[in-house]
């Protein structure tokens, strides 16, 4: 092994040497290209975390040779040459490069060479963020999907460090099921929820415990956001049917039809509703705690429309949700009042996806036109909310949608899905947030074979960053899945925002 | 009577368990992983010569002389080779599934190598040593690892040779490990059900267990033929033994046999109208419209047949000139009826419904699987759609299946020189028709698409079409007048007819003033009307006898059809 290093080495260095000789010979030197290299993925000026991945790319630019010299204000440049142009970072060398300049720029120089001339392109600039990101992020793949029916799907775990993934559930074994959102408790994997909808085995919601048992529970869970104590998991209850628009960019559109949100408590099994969240009258979704577990943050509007409708509605693409908040007291359980954080009318369009940040200052959210689900609206960005003067800006505005933003645990970055580089292939991206919420350029999860996400079906969602590695074991999901319910909420399956006398009072466990 | 390989790897969208291969490690590793994957990421890969009619006939030949030596060698080894006419119902039933168009190469490839592992395994396991079969049941844990539910037909082959050549500890400790291999290890260490671990790649799993009939059974027979005949084939010997009668060699006999049953197999499932079907779909994909069109007479209606020959009569420049040649109905002109997915992508496209293109294209795929052709149209509505980006990812995922990386490669580069495809006519063609006026709820399409691009040739001839198939003379006269002379110089001999019909019964006629029907049509319309008033009210005798000399004509659908 140590041989090899050492004659790749030495490869690489002759060739440099002698790519750069080559240039020399002309008696001119390389050529100054007054730009930077096309590179894809394009990591130019972004922000990485200090323990991130290579981010390894290829050099989209024509030539037969192509030199690379990473090189920090600290430290050893990292020398890499490629015919293909494909520049796959030795993992090592990178992590002792960003290690030592933590905080700091690197730069890296491309030198491309077509017959014996040499071009030297204007450095690509990378600023190494003086914070880490937490080590895992588990999201779900899946196929820009129309109309579920046997597309794959898949929950998987990433090490951010490192280029290793695996996967935590896939629907193709739970005879093609769909699998939605997953969540866990403040950036920590001993408790997930996670639902799962199959012909098969049924419409249940798999929640682990930190014992590493998995119960399934008989009910659908929307949009999940577990309190930060772990004790208790707030969930969106939707009606949501799909639609399609004849010329829009983003053909797929769906209305909240109805909702609400309601309450589970993993040691007691039970779900309980909290009226103000239950309000016939009104649409509430999109469900998130407060880093403190004061305060649940969620998104509401009037219900413009009766119980029986066509579908889309009449107005669908008129509803903008405003944020919300209802307090809550973590000692006796007591609910408060919702309300008004930030309305739509403020921000001039509707808000989906809030996040608090755990640092209790920060929460994220998107905003788009209309409607609750900014993945299929072109126009959606990221927004941040200042929760220490009410303020609000804009954070990412990439081209296309920006949706699904999760905080790291030292809150100093914040994932998400783009369809920025690749369209509706949605993809992860890392955005850095400085301490007073400057954000620094957002850069595509690295991969190791650069050129994976342009040759996959594959696209990305829903990150949930994670301090620790999941340590649930995928047999036992699959059982607990392929099971009958363990817990029998006394809780309508389906429907959304049920009649007072459709549930029993919470506390009652089959 | 041909096997065209082709059909089926272009699955007409008939065939839904055909697979997606992919060039690269990270597949074959994906693969690997999981019980039977490897022995569909091979047969994934054979699969792929069905690309080409003559690359498809030798791997299915190839398969079916494996499946017969194998069995064959089986039987031999069992002391049953008098009974090697049972080899041949491996081949047999092979050509059977696939002159009924299914895609069962997994089954076939599966049960060969069962036989081939049962042969293994034979030597290992005969003989008591306590390493032989700890070898054997080693191996078929591989085994089962790699063939899936496949290694059971190990386990009942292993019992019948046990059967046949006297019952050794070992053989029966093979076989009942072949037998619980499955829980084991696709149970207990890899998390699947039950059900899954002992059904993967065997019939359970096969997609014409949903067909109804005989062919539900064929990919049953395929994977019990052999145990079903060696163990028929022990019982007559042990029959014929009982009564000390000496069998006569009957080799030529054996042979002119199973040379019947070939043909009988063959004669019993080819089924003209499947073929015809597969058939169509194929050459509306390689743009081959006379095959189309001459398939499509040569069959009863089809709804989708119909809507296949209806694009190729466009395409031809015939369908206002000729399409009441054929059996027609009002639903199958644009799959108003039943979704079709994968059969309407296309027309969708090439009218302008670029939006309801990529959503039948993404509901094809989910259903189909990562079929190329799909691909392929997605990476064309992206582009068109203006999506660079999305169209890279899809050719660049094209690139790595076998037979269409190189037209993937070539379109890259045309998007890495021009991302707009500016100066391909076809991408600007769409372009231009696209839709751009945005709706959410079922309305009808053709005229907003004629509203905002008249000169869209397809959307007028396809709403005109629509017309005369629904009998709405009114909507045809009012579409004739607004869009015909933008988009025709001539007008066809079905408008002609119908604009006649108008005239005759006051419908809508008033803005043709000026405009003369040929005088043949009118002949035949006073010739057809005369023939009809001579049958009085027996439309049916009418229908029948008009039929021939009338039967072409937009007079006879409208009178006597539809």
């Amino acid at each position: 092994m140590i041989v090899r290093l050492i004659l790749t080495y030495i490869v690489l260095v002759g060739l440099t040497t002698v790519s750069l000789s080559q240039s020399k010979d002309d008696g001119s030197g390389p050529t100054r290209i007054g730009r930077t290299p096309k590179t894809y993925p394009d990591y130019d000026k972004a922000v990485i975390p200090a323990n991130i991945a290579p981010l390894n790319m290829v050099v989209d630019e024509k030539a037969d040779v192509f030199t690379v010299r990473i090189k920090g204000q600290q430290g050893e440049a990292i020398e890499l040459s490629s015919r293909s142009g494909k520049i796959n970072i030795p993992i090592g060398q990178w992590r002792k490069l960003i290690k030592v300049n933590r905080g700091m720029r690197i730069s890296i120089d491309v030198l491309a060479g077509s017959n014996g001339k040499w071009s030297l392109f204007e450095p690509l600039e990378l600023t190494v963020a003086d914070a880490e990101i937490d080590r895992y992020l588990v999201y779900r793949a899946m196929h820009p999907t129309h109309q579920h029916v046997a597309s794959p799907i898949r929950i998987t775990c990433r090490d951010l460090t490192t280029f290793r993934d695996w996967t935590i559930l896939d629907g193709a074994r739970l005879d093609n099921a769909c699998i939605n959102c997953h969540s866990f408790p403040a950036n920590r994997p001993d408790q997930m929820l996670v639902g799962i909808r199959s012909s098969h085995f049924g419409i249940a919601t798999l929640a682990t415990r930190p014992d590493g048992h998995v119960e399934k529970i008989a009910a659908k869970f929307g949009y999940t956001s577990w309190h930060p104590s772990g004790d208790m998991a707030a969930y969106s209850i939707n009606n949501l049917p799909m639609f399609y628009h004849a010329a829009r960019p983003e053909p797929r559109d769906t209305v909240d039809l109805d909702s609400m949100i309601a309450c589970y408590r993993p040691k007691s099994g039970q779900i309980s509703l909290v009226p103000p969240l239950t309000d016939k009258q009104q649409l509430e979704t999109w469900p998130t705690w407060s880093a403190d577990g004061k305060y649940l943050y969620y998104c509401t509007t009037s219900k413009p429309w009766p119980e029986r409708t066509e579908i889309p509605p009449a107005g669908y693409d008129q509803v903008r949700y405003d944020l919300m908040r209802i307090h809550f007291d973590p000692n006796t359980g007591a609910w408060g009042q919702g309300e008004l954080v930030l309305s739509a009318k403020t921000v001039g369009g509707s808000i989906a996806m809030p996040r608090c940040s755990l640092d209790g200052r920060w929460i994220s959210f998107c905003r788009c036109s209309y409607g609750f689900f900014p993945t299929w609206q072109h126009d959606s960005d990221i927004y941040l909310l200042d929760l220490t003067n009410g303020s609000y800006r804009i954070a990412i505005a990439e081209p296309k949608a920006q949706s699904w933003p999760c905080w790291s645990s030292n809150s100093r970055f914040l994932a998400f899905s783009s369809k920025s580089q690749d369209d509706q292939f949605t993809r992860i991206m890392i955005c850095y947030v400085d301490p007073n919420g400057n954000l620094g350029r957002p850069f595509v999860v690295p991969q190791e074979d650069p050129l994976v996400y342009r040759s996959t079906l594959w696209a990305y969602n829903t990150p949930e960053l994670l301090k620790d590695k999941p340590a649930i074991s995928a047999n036992r999901l699959y059982r607990a899945a392929m099971a009958r319910p363990s817990v029998k909420p006394n809780l309508p399956v389906t429907s959304a925002t049920p009649k007072a006398a459709t549930f029993r009072p919470p506390g009652a466990r089959d | 009577m041909v096997i065209d390989p082709r059909f089926i790897y272009n699955t007409a969208g008939l065939i839904t368990n055909f697979p997606c291969f992919y060039y690269g490690w990270q597949p074959f590793l994906e693969h690997i992983s999981r019980p039977g994957g490897t022995l569909e990421y091979i047969t994934a890969f054979l699969a792929q010569a069905y690309y080409d009619r003559w690359l498809g006939a030798a791997v299915i030949t190839a398969a079916a002389c494996l499946a017969w030596l194998s069995s064959c060698w089986y039987l031999g080894r069992i002391g049953l080779s008098n009974a090697r006419i049972a080899a041949t119902a491996g081949p047999i039933l092979i050509l059977a599934l696939h002159s009924q168009y299914l895609y069962a190469l997994d089954m076939v490839v599966g049960s060969t190598a069962a036989i081939g592992i049962t042969l293994g395994l034979m030597r290992l396991a005969y003989g008591n040593a306590y390493w032989r079969t700890c070898l054997a049941c080693l191996l078929l844990a591989l085994a089962y690892w790699a063939t899936g539910g496949a290694s059971l037909l190990v386990a009942v082959l292993l019992a019948i040779a046990a059967m046949a050549s006297g019952l050794t500890w070992s053989a029966v400790a093979v076989s009942a490990w072949a037998a619980i291999c499955p829980y084991l290890i696709g149970v207990l260490a890899y998390g699947d059900s039950i059900a899954t671990a002992y059904s993967r790649l065997t019939p359970w799993q096969h997609p014409a267990g949903q067909i109804k009939g005989v062919p539900a059974l064929l990919p049953w027979l395929l994977y019990l033929a052999l145990p079903l005949g060696a163990i028929a084939a022990m019982v007559i010997k042990i029959a014929i033994a009982d009564r000390r009668i000496r069998r006569s060699p009957i080799g030529y006999l054996e042979a002119l046999v199973a040379c019947i049953a070939m043909v009988c197999a063959a004669w019993w499932s080819y089924d003209p109208r499947l073929r015809a079907l597969f058939a169509v779909d194929y050459y509306s994909q390689t743009r081959d419209w006379k095959k189309v069109i001459d398939i499509a007479r040569a069959v009863p209606y089809n709804y989708l047949i119909c809507h296949a020959a209806n694009r190729a009569l466009f395409h031809t420049s015939q369908l206002g000139h000729s399409m009441f040649s054929l059996p027609q109905d009002p639903a199958s002109l644009l799959l108003s009826d039943r979704p079709a997915f994968w059969h309407k992508a296309r027309t969708c496209m090439e009218l302008g419904l670029i939006n309801e293109a990529e959503n039948a294209l993404c509901i094809a795929i989910e259903i189909y699987g990562e079929r190329p052709i799909l691909i392929d149209g997605l990476a064309t509505v992206n582009i068109v759609k203006g999506n660079p980006n999305a169209a890279r990812v899809l050719l660049g995922t094209l690139a790595r299946v076998p037979f269409w990386a190189c037209k993937a490669r070539q379109r890259l580069n045309q998007l890495a020189l021009d991302p707009n495809l500016s100066t391909d006519p076809f991408i600007q063609q769409l372009r231009e028709r696209m839709l751009r006026r945005d709706w959410v709820r079922p309305t009808e399409p053709l005229p907003r698409l004629l509203e905002q691009y008249p000169a869209n040739r397809m959307a007028y001839e396809y709403l005109m079409a629509q017309f005369l198939l629904t009998k709405d003379l009114a909507g045809l006269v009012r579409t004739f007048n607004q869009y015909h002379w933008i988009n025709m110089d001539r007008t066809p001999r079905h408008y002609q007819e119908a604009l006649l019909l108008a005239k005759a019964l006051d419908i809508g006629s008033a803005g043709m003033k000026g405009y003369t029907i040929e005088t043949g049509i009118s002949e035949t319309f006073v010739s057809f009307m005369r023939t009809l008033a001579s049958f009085g009210s027996d439309l049916d005798r009418a229908r029948r006898q008009m039929k021939d000399r009338f039967g072409d004509t937009y007079f006879y659908y409208f009178y006597l059809g539809g």
